[in-house]
């Protein structure tokens, strides 16, 4: 992609001047200072003090807990979401493609706030959701929807499901749709062939979209504070209250790296599983 | 110029005893108002090589994933061994199928893949790997048995494919354009050597192919394809000797098409007036003709003999000029420009024809009767190949 006009190079540098410089003012520069004031104390000493009254106080690694249960949830719960929609998208004709799209990603256009309420109404215990389930007799007593880790989980999933789906989408239409004939002409049932071609040959998709949504979702602050409430403290909700309520800007700031920390050993991860994955990807495109 | 005939006599007929393999019976298959296929029939015996032909859109690829079950015909019977096989699953219909991409899994080495069949049928891996094993040194491929997909050239990708299908010992073996994706030089080894491999295994086989060179090299029989229909199938010299259709015949190597009218039919032939030349014609098989009929007659390029002296006298001689002269190699082509057609006239020599025609010679065409392919002049030349 490097193109040779000579002596003409400075020009794409300078053009992509004010983007660097605002990336690194709006985000470089805060996380520094946030990194850098985790570890001072009041009189501005270097203190690792912070970080050990976090990981020796066994309320706060409840909360990191309750963060890394959740991400891991919603990311399982999106992908068996996100499979059968990427499937259908990736297989059926356009007109399937283009109503999935719009089923999926209509409700990025709505804020997670709105969202976050409309799900409020939808599963409290007289919420539509309760009142239908018991007048279908297939619970006695209204289940306890909001205020809980299901509530969250229900609200993270809708929240990022988009975000497996497109990836998950596009890694599935690019498997040759004769690999599932070969495979069915050999004798391997739908089961057989998702699990031995469809999976194996979408992981790079699969990858990329849980994390996207396990960084996403463990990081997430409105859904968390809206249906968990009180009741299920997470790390981004902690953060505000330490920082908000608390005024303890150094504490927060803290929870804050170890928040960071754990999204960024995500992405390492799956770095270091994307290597593996190429060389497949690879392979497969280099046989067709 | 007599025809080989004998020499090619083995080849011209279909083995006419022993099993039948594959019977269809009036099968048609309809797609939204779309005709892909209108009531074929096909009988293939035990053993033979089949290819079908004809061009893109003429239902050969849909009549062979019928036939594996891929597509369910709208109607009609598709038997195995005599059990009738329509709604019935893929797997179970003992059939093997090479996709024109090879459909290799790129995730799985080559002795995952051929094995992958046998571990869909819940085979041990004490039975899977010796079967693997033969497989691979059927096709010779045993020493990249480790190797990924990606890593093999397309003909060895296909060596796979085929070593894929004979794993589970299938009925049929079925090709899908097997050699489309591959470079001219590889594309005449591997059908030599696709066609060795079916010999020496004896197994049933039909591929599909768009190309005719391909088609008369390696088929047993051809079964040219038309618009859904079967138009005609028969050993590649009797389609060569024989065509039934004009579409055939423009189908199967070059010809000259010339029309004209019956001046005089008999018993014993009839006689045919192109512009004022006359040609003889022996009875054709597939027209009735009378005298004052419009007729379509046709010559192929190496019976045409092309003579720089003039006819004699109550001999057929039919003036021309060469307009070009086209060097292939081991034979030459003439391309000529006579009053009886407004297409040029091509006929063929082979190189270093001592004759000596070059551009601008002025000749005289003639050839026999027996050479003389005859059509009733309502029938259509069809689509160019």
């Amino acid at each position: 992609m490097t193109r040779s006009v000579s002596g003409a190079r400075w020009a794409p540098a300078a053009l992509a001047g004010p983007g660097a410089a605002f990336m690194i003012l709006a985000f470089v520069t805060p996380v520094v200072i946030l990194a850098a004031s985790s570890f001072l104390d009041t009189g501005k000493q270097l203190t690792l003090a912070h970080y050990w009254r976090f990981f020796s106080e066994p309320q706060y690694l409840v909360t990191l807990w309750n963060s890394l249960r959740l991400a891991f949830y919603t990311t399982l719960v999106a992908i068996l979401l996100a499979y059968p929609l990427a499937y259908a998208m990736a297989t059926l004709g356009s007109a399937w493609r283009n109503t999935i799209l719009i089923v999926t990603i209509l409700p990025l256009t709505i804020s997670v706030v709105i969202r976050s309420f409309g799900w409020q109404i939808l599963l409290r215990n007289g919420g539509p959701i309760n009142q239908s389930l018991m007048a279908l007799g297939i619970i006695d007593e209204p289940l306890r929807l909001m205020f809980s880790e299901t509530g969250v989980i229900i609200g993270l999933v809708h929240v990022y499901l988009p975000f497996m789906v497109l990836p998950l989408a596009s890694a599935i239409e690019r498997i040759d749709g004769r690999l599932e004939e070969a495979a069915m002409m050999l004798g391997a049932s739908a089961f057989r062939r998702f699990i031995h071609v469809i999976l194996p040959l979408s992981v790079p998709g699969l990858a990329a979209g849980a994390t996207l949504v396990f960084t996403a979702s463990i990081s997430a602050y409105v859904t968390p504070a809206l249906l968990g409430g009180e009741f299920i403290q997470v790390m981004p909700t902690m953060v505000a209250q330490q920082v908000l309520t608390l005024m303890d800007w150094t504490f927060g700031s803290a929870v804050s790296v170890i928040l960071t920390v754990v999204s960024l050993a995500v992405l390492v991860v799956h770095w270091a599983f994307a290597a593996r994955f190429t060389n497949w990807t690879s392979r497969a495109e280099a046989a067709k | 110029m007599p025809w080989p005939d004998d020499a090619m006599k083995q080849q011209s007929q279909p083995p006419a005893d022993g099993e039948v393999d594959l019977e269809v019976r009036d099968v048609s298959k309809d797609y939204d108002g779309f005709r892909a296929l209108d009531h074929v029939d096909l009988t293939v015996r035990k053993g033979e090589l089949i290819s079908l032909l004809g061009p893109s859109g003429c239902g050969k690829t849909t009549l062979l994933r019928s036939i594996a079950g891929l597509v369910d015909p709208s109607q009609g019977s598709i038997r195995i061994k005599g059990k009738e096989n329509v709604g019935v699953a893929p797997h179970l219909r003992n059939v093997g199928f090479v996709f024109q991409s090879y459909a290799l899994f790129p995730h799985m080495t080559v002795r995952d893949n051929v094995g992958f069949g046998l571990k869909m049928r819940g085979e041990k891996r004490a039975q899977i790997d010796p079967a693997i094993d033969r497989a691979l040194e059927t096709v010779k491929m045993h020493h990249l048995a480790h190797r990924y997909p990606g890593e093999l050239s397309g003909g060895q990708q296909q060596r796979i494919a085929i070593a894929r299908s004979l794993v589970l010992n299938p009925t049929l073996l079925l090709l899908d354009e097997p050699f489309a994706a591959l470079d001219r030089a590889l594309r005449d080894h591997m059908q030599m050597e696709v066609k060795a491999l079916q010999r020496r295994l004896g197994i049933t086989t039909l591929f599909v192919t768009h190309d005719q060179d391909e088609a008369l090299r390696i088929s047993d029989r051809i079964a040219v394809m038309n618009a859904g229909k079967i138009e005609q199938i028969d050993s590649p010299v009797g389609l060569y000797r024989n065509p039934r259709t004009p579409f055939v015949l423009n189908f199967i190597g070059k010809s000259n098409v010339f029309s004209g009218k019956v001046l005089q039919a008999g018993e014993g032939g009839a006689t045919i007036d192109l512009g004022g030349h006359v040609t003889k014609i022996p009875s054709p098989a597939n027209a009735r003709l009378a005298s004052g009929d419009s007729a379509m007659i046709s010559v192929r390029p190496e019976r045409i003999a092309a003579d720089s002296a003039p006819p004699r006298a109550g001999e057929m001689g039919i003036p021309a000029r060469v307009t070009d002269a086209v060097f292939l190699g081991g034979s030459m082509e003439l391309h000529l420009r006579s009053a009886i057609s407004e297409q040029p006239i091509v006929i063929s020599r082979q190189s270093g024809d001592p004759s000596g025609l070059h551009e601008g010679s002025e000749v005289w065409l003639s050839w026999q009767p027996s050479d003389v392919l005859t059509f009733p002049a309502s029938s259509s030349p069809g689509a160019e190949p």
